[in-house]
């Protein structure tokens, strides 16, 4: 049937070359030739369409054999919807897992921040604090030499 | 040998390719009817 599939088509083609060059011979006998042709080819095209047809018909009638296969492939296909459906389940919940800790990551994170926040505040006392010191330890060498 | 002439000879080969196929194609349902009659018969 594929062999008949693929001529048909070529045979086409080859049909319309042939017609484009009786046009260009202007040659009425080889014009008709492809008016007889393309009848031609029609009729076989009918008769292709007509045998797959019946061919078709032919094939549903399903026998054991393809019945049991397709059992099997249900079978096969149901099994596989089941896989995937726990696979999406196991990514719903590796999802859910990932969002926790994305949300525990920002707790740390602000905690962190406020963390670093004190400590340029106890950074900045501390040089205050150096500073009072300091002018404190001048003023005693200045005032005991 | 025209180009017109050319293709016809290459249609006229396609032509005969396409109907010997098309006969093996009627035999064979032909021959399937005959077997799911048989079938139909014995059972």
């Amino acid at each position: 049937m594929k062999t008949i599939q693929s001529l048909l088509p070529q045979a086409e083609d080859l049909l319309k070359q042939m017609s484009l060059e009786a046009r260009l011979q202007s040659e009425s006998e080889s014009i008709d030739r492809v008016k007889l042709y393309k009848i031609q080819l029609v009729n076989l095209r009918n008769v292709y369409n007509a045998a797959v047809l019946r061919t078709g018909v032919e094939d549903c009638k399903v026998d054991n054999d393809t019945k049991t296969t397709t059992t099997n492939n249900t079978a096969l296909l149901e099994k596989q919807n089941s896989t995937l459906s726990n696979v999406q389940s196991i990514i719903t919940n590796t999802e859910n897992v990932a969002l926790d800790i994305t949300t525990e990551l920002g707790r740390q994170r602000e905690a962190i921040i406020n963390s670093q926040s004190h400590v340029t505040e106890i950074t900045s006392l501390t040089n205050s604090a150096q500073y009072i010191i300091n002018s404190m330890m001048e003023r005693k060498r200045r005032w005991f030499g | 040998m025209s180009t017109f002439e050319q293709y016809n000879e290459e249609y006229l080969s396609l032509v005969e390719q396409i109907t010997t196929s098309l006969i093996i194609l009627d035999n064979y349902n032909a021959n399937a009817n005959n077997e799911d009659d048989v079938d139909a018969n014995v059972s």
